[in-house]
C-alpha cells in the first residue's frame, strides 16, 4: 500500500479559518462603519418613541432658531425649522422612519427579486422570458411615476409605500441575480451535484445561492440610500409620508425651499443620509470580500496559497 | 557518457555565453517566484527548464524578455551578448525583442489580436520593425507561413486567429517569433494546451528551425519527455532555485538529485505498471515560504538534519553536471 | 488480465448511442460494455467526443438516440427521478478539481453532501465518524474537514472529489481526465491512491483520458475514440502492441515516451 509515502504533513499555513468577527476588529474602516450604523439604530429605536411629541411640537417664536446653542436645551442644538421644530429631535424621529422604510422596501425587494431571479436564470424557458418582459416594463416606467400614480389611487401609508417601492427597485435584484446564475449554473460543481443527484431546487439553494447573495447584499446597502432618497421624493409631491410620520427625506424637503435662510433644515438630515449611506457602502464592500473564503484568508493574517490566487 | 562531450568543452572555454543569468531573484510582495539563479546559454545551445507549477520556470523566461511587470521585482543580472537587461528601460528592451530573443507563450489564442488578420500581423513586424515596404512585407509573411508549415499560406493570410486550429495558431505564433531571426527563442510550454498529436509536429518544427538557424532555444515544460525532444542541456527547477543541470541524457540516465530522481520514479512513462510508480510524497512548498535549509528536504527520501539547517551548493559531480544537493555525489555515484 | 471478463457480469452496456449538438455529431453510434471489476480506458483527444460521451451516460447531457443499460436497465427511459436515485450507483470525478468542488463549502460540508442528497445512506449522526474515515481513506488529515477547497492544493483537491464520490458506494466510477489537472509529481500520488481504492473496493470504473501512458499501467481495456466514433477498441496490451487502426498508430506514435531517442540526438546522427 501506498499510504505511507502518501501521508501528509499538515503545514503550518493551515490555519482554520479567522471568524467574521475578528476580521472585523481587524479593518478600522469596516469596524467603523459598522459602529455608526448600530448607533443610528439604537438611537432610532430607543430615541424615537421618546421624542415623537417633541419632534411635532411648534414653536414660532423659534422659527429658523440657529444651531450650535444649548439655549434652549439640547434638543435644539442642531436648531430648529421654519416651524420651530427641534431639529435633532425631528432627526431622531426620522431616523426611524428612514430606516423603517428603506429597510422594509430593500429586504422585500431583495428576497423576492433575487428568488426569482436564481429560479428563472436556472431554470430558463418561458417564465424566464416572461419575467425579464416584465422586469423591462417595469424599468422602463420611470419609478418615480409609477409610485406616484399607485400612491394616489391608494391611501398613502408606510406600508403602501414600501410596497410601492419594492416593486419599482425589483428588477435590480432580479437581473443581477439571474445574470450570476447564468454564470455559476454552467460552472462544474454544478454538474458535479447533477451527477450526485440533486434536484434544482436544492442546486438553487445550495450551490447558486450562497454565491448569489453577497452580491446582492452588496447592492441591498447600496439601495438603502437611494430608497431613502425615493421615499422623499414621494414625500415632497405629497403621496409618500405625511405629518405626523416624518423620515430624514421629509425633513430635506420641507427645508429646502428655506435653503438660503436656515441651512441646517437641510443640511442635517441630508448629512445623515449621507453618514448611512456612506457606512452602509464601505460596509458592504467589506462583507463581500469577507464573504469570500478566498478574499478571507488575504484579509486574515495567513498568507495565501499560490493556488489561492486562481480565479 | 558521449553526450557530455558533445557539448563541445573546447569552444566552451574561449566563446563567450549568448545568455548569462546571474543571482536572477523575481519577488511579488512575499512571494518568491524565483529564488536566485545562475544560468548560461552559449549560442545555438538549446537548453530545457523542467520544473512543476510554482517552480518559476517561466517565471524565469519571462523575466529574461524583461516582462515581469509591477509589482514584481527584478533581481540579479541577465546578460545577453554582453548586454545588461535587468533595469534596463522598456524602449532598449524592446530592440533587443525580435532581433535578439523572441518568445513564444503557452497559449497562442491569448498571445495574437483577434481582431486583426494573421497576414496583419505578420507583415506588420517587418513594416513597423524594419520599415519594408507592404509589399516586400508581405511576400516575407509567406515565406515565414509556409516555413511554419502552413498550406496555402496566401489564401489564409487574411483569416483571423479563430479560424485556425489550436496547432496552426502556435505555428504562426513561432512564425512571428523568428520573423526577425532572433538569436535567442524563448519557449513557455508551447505545446501543453495542444492534443499530443499536433504537439509532435509542433515540437519538430522548433527542433528544425533551431537546427536550420543556429538560434540557441530555451524551452520552460513540466514534461520530461517533452524536454527530452527538443532539448540537449537540461536544467530542473525546484522552489525557484535550479537543482540540477547537465546534459538532458546524461542527466535521464544518471540523476545526481533526489527530485530529478524522483521526477523521473512518478512518470507513467517510466514503469510497466502502476503499482511501480513511486510519487513524491506531500505538496510543492509554498512560494511565501522561507527556507533554512534545502527547499525539497521536506519531502526528500534521503533527507537527513543536515538538509533542513544549511542549503547546499551545487557540486559538480562529473563533467558538466551539477546537483544542488548534500548528497550529490553519493547520488551520482548510485550509493 | 481482461482475458476472464467475458464470463463477468455487464456493468453498462452502450448500445448505439449517438449525440448531435445541431449539425455536429458528437457521439456516432457508440457500442461498448464494462464488466463487473474492469477499468475501461476511453482514449481520444480534443473534440473525440470522450467527455461527451461521459456526460451523456450520466444524462448530464441528453442523448440523440441509442441505450444505455446500467445492469439491464435503460437509463435513457427512466424518469428524472428515477434517474436522480440511480446516480447514486454511478458517480463521476471530474477533471478540474479547482472547479468542481464549491468554492463556499468546508471539505466536511463537500464529503458529507452526498449523504444529504441520498439520505438512506448514512443517518445524520453518522456522517462526523463517515467524512473521517473517507479522510483516512483518501490520504488526508482529519483537520482538513473544516477547510475551504481554497485552502487546499490541487491534489488534495482531488482526493476530496474522490471521497466524495465514494462517499455513496458507488458501483461503477465514471473518472473524466482525472490528474490531466495536476502536476507530474502529484498525478502519480493520484493514481496510486485511485487504483489502490479500485483494488480494496473493487468498484467498475471507466477512465478518460488523453494520456496513453498512463492508460497503460491501469486499463483493463482500451477505447480510442476519433470525431466521434470508436476507430480502436480492445484489451490494452493488443491496443498498445498491435493497433490496426491508423489513428491508434499515429497517436501511439505521437506520445512522447521516455525510452526513446531524442530528436536531438537523432539530429545529431
Amino acid at each position: 500500500m501506498a499510504t505511507q509515502s502518501l501521508t501528509l504533513t499538515p503545514p503550518r499555513r493551515r490555519i482554520a479559518a479567522d471568524s467574521r468577527l475578528g476580521l472585523l476588529l481587524r479593518s478600522p474602516v469596516a469596524l467603523l462603519s459598522a459602529l455608526v450604523l448600530v448607533f443610528l439604530l439604537l438611537v432610532a429605536v430607543i430615541g424615537a418613541p421618546l421624542l415623537q411629541d417633541l419632534a411635532n411640537t411648534q414653536n414660532l417664536r423659534l422659527r429658523f432658531f440657529h444651531p450650535f446653542s444649548l439655549e434652549r436645551g439640547w434638543a435644539y442644538v442642531l436648531g430648529a425649522d421654519a416651524l420651530g421644530r427641534p431639529m435633532l429631535a425631528q432627526l431622531i424621529v426620522g431616523a426611524r422612519t428612514s430606516f423603517l422604510v428603506a429597510g422594509a422596501t430593500v429586504a422585500l425587494a431583495a428576497t423576492i427579486g433575487t428568488t426569482l431571479g436564481m429560479v428563472s436564470g436556472y431554470i430558463g424557458g418561458v417564465m424566464d422570458a416572461a419575467l425579464m418582459r416584465i422586469s423591462d416594463i417595469i424599468v422602463t416606467v420611470p419609478s418615480l411615476l409609477l409610485a406616484l400614480s399607485v400612491l394616489f389611487v391608494l391611501e398613502p401609508s408606510i406600508v403602501n409605500l414600501i410596497l410601492v417601492l419594492a416593486v419599482a427597485r425589483l428588477p435590480i435584484y432580479l437581473r443581477v441575480s439571474r445574470a450570476q446564475t447564468l454564470e455559476i449554473r454552467e460552472r462544474v460543481f454544478v454538474e458535479a451535484s447533477r451527477a450526485l443527484g440533486k434536484g434544482a431546487g436544492s442546486i438553487i439553494w445550495r450551490d447558486i445561492r450562497p454565491l448569489v447573495v453577497p452580491t446582492v447584499m452588496t447592492v441591498a446597502m447600496l439601495e438603502i440610500a437611494s430608497v431613502m432618497l425615493a421615499a422623499a421624493g414621494l414625500s415632497f409631491l405629497g403621496v409618500g409620508l405625511q405629518r405626523p410620520d416624518v423620515d430624514w427625506g421629509t425633513i430635506v424637503s420641507e427645508g429646502r425651499e428655506y435653503l438660503t435662510r436656515a441651512w441646517w433644515a437641510t443640511v442635517f438630515p441630508g448629512l445623515a443620509i449621507l453618514i448611512t449611506a456612506l457606512a452602509a457602502n464601505l460596509l458592504s464592500n467589506w462583507m463581500r470580500a469577507s464573504g469570500d473564503p478566498l478574499q478571507a484568508a488575504v484579509m486574515g493574517a495567513t498568507a495565501s496559497r499560490e493556488e489561492a490566487a486562481r480565479p | 557518457m558521449t553526450t557530455e562531450t558533445l557539448i563541445r568543452p573546447a569552444d566552451e572555454t574561449v566563446a563567450k555565453p549568448l545568455l548569462s543569468i546571474a543571482g536572477l531573484q523575481v519577488r511579488y510582495g512575499r512571494t518568491h517566484a524565483v529564488r536566485g539563479i545562475d544560468l548560461d546559454i552559449m549560442p545555438g545551445e538549446s537548453v530545457a527548464i523542467l520544473g512543476e507549477s510554482g517552480s518559476g520556470k517561466s517565471v524565469t523566461g519571462k523575466a529574461v524578455m524583461g516582462l515581469i511587470n509591477s509589482p514584481g521585482k527584478v533581481g540579479g543580472s541577465v546578460e545577453f551578448d554582453g548586454m545588461q537587461l535587468v533595469g534596463r528601460s522598456e524602449a532598449a528592451l524592446r530592440a533587443v525583442r525580435g532581433p535578439g530573443i523572441a518568445m513564444v507563450f503557452q497559449d497562442s489564442l491569448d498571445a495574437l489580436n483577434p481582431v486583426f488578420s494573421i497576414g496583419n500581423q505578420i507583415i506588420e513586424i517587418f513594416t513597423v520593425r524594419l520599415g519594408w515596404s507592404r509589399r516586400q512585407a508581405r511576400d516575407e509573411a509567406i515565406r515565414l507561413m509556409l516555413q511554419v508549415g502552413i498550406v496555402n499560406p496566401e489564401s489564409r493570410l487574411d483569416d483571423y486567429p479563430h479560424q485556425f486550429s489550436g496547432g496552426m495558431r502556435q505555428r504562426i505564433c513561432i512564425a512571428m517569433a523568428i520573423a526577425l531571426k532572433p538569436r535567442l527563442l524563448i519557449a513557455d510550454e508551447p505545446t501543453t494546451a495542444l492534443d499530443v498529436t499536433v504537439q509532435a509536429g509542433i515540437l519538430k518544427l522548433i527542433s528544425q528551425l533551431q537546427r536550420d538557424s543556429g538560434m540557441a532555444l530555451l524551452f520552460v515544460t513540466h514534461d520530461l519527455a517533452v524536454a527530452r525532444q527538443v532539448a540537449r542541456k537540461l536544467v530542473v527547477m525546484y522552489a525557484g532555485r535550479v537543482v540540477e543541470r547537465g546534459p538532458i541524457n546524461a542527466v535521464f540516465h544518471r540523476t545526481a538529485h533526489p527530485y530529478t530522481r524522483a521526477l523521473l520514479g512518478s512518470n507513467p512513462g517510466s514503469v510497466k505498471h502502476w503499482s511501480e510508480l513511486k510519487p513524491i510524497a506531500g505538496n510543492p512548498p509554498d512560494k511565501s515560504a522561507v527556507f533554512t535549509g534545502c527547499a525539497f528536504a521536506p519531502r526528500c527520501p534521503r533527507a537527513v538534519r543536515m538538509c533542513s539547517d544549511r542549503e547546499p551548493d551545487f557540486v559538480t559531480v562529473a563533467d558538466g553536471r551539477q546537483s544542488r544537493c548534500h548528497f550529490a555525489q553519493e547520488m551520482f555515484d548510485g550509493r | 488480465m481482461a482475458a476472464d471478463t467475458m464470463a463477468r457480469t455487464s456493468v453498462l452496456k452502450v448500445e448505439k448511442l449517438t449525440k448531435h449538438f445541431g449539425q455536429v455529431t458528437a457521439l456516432d453510434a457508440i457500442d461498448f460494455e464494462v464488466a463487473e471489476g474492469e477499468i475501461l480506458a476511453v482514449v481520444g483527444e480534443s473534440g473525440s467526443g470522450k467527455s461527451t460521451l461521459a456526460r451523456t451516460i450520466l444524462r448530464l447531457l441528453d442523448a440523440s438516440s441509442g441505450r444505455i443499460l446500467y445492469r439491464g436497465k435503460d437509463l435513457l427511459g427512466l424518469s428524472a427521478g428515477g434517474m436522480r436515485a440511480t446516480r447514486r450507483h454511478i458517480q463521476m470525478i471530474f477533471q478540474d478539481p479547482y472547479a468542481s468542488l464549491h468554492p463556499r463549502r468546508t471539505v466536511f460540508e463537500l464529503v458529507s453532501e452526498p449523504w444529504r442528497v441520498h439520505a438512506s445512506v448514512a443517518p445524520r449522526r453518522e456522517w462526523p465518524h463517515r467524512v473521517a474515515a473517507l479522510l483516512e481513506q483518501v490520504g488526508l488529515p482529519q483537520s482538513y474537514a473544516s477547510l475551504y477547497p481554497a485552502r487546499l492544493s490541487g491534489g488534495e483537491r482531488q482526493r476530496v472529489a474522490i471521497a466524495r464520490a465514494l462517499a455513496l458506494r458507488p458501483d461503477l466510477l465514471i473518472l473524466d481526465e482525472p490528474v490531466s489537472a495536476l502536476d507530474v509529481s502529484i498525478q502519480a500520488q493520484v493514481i496510486k491512491l485511485l487504483m489502490t481504492l479500485q483494488q480494496e473496493i473493487g468498484f467498475t470504473s471507466i477512465f478518460i483520458s488523453h494520456d496513453l501512458a498512463l492508460v497503460r499501467l491501469i486499463a483493463d481495456k482500451v477505447i480510442v475514440m476519433n470525431r466521434g466514433r470508436i476507430v480502436e477498441q480492445g484489451p490494452t496490451q493488443a491496443i498498445f502492441d498491435y493497433p490496426r487502426d491508423d489513428y491508434t498508430r499515429l497517436l501511439l506514435a505521437s506520445s512522447p515516451e521516455l525510452g526513446e531517442e531524442t530528436t536531438a540526438e537523432k539530429q545529431e546522427a
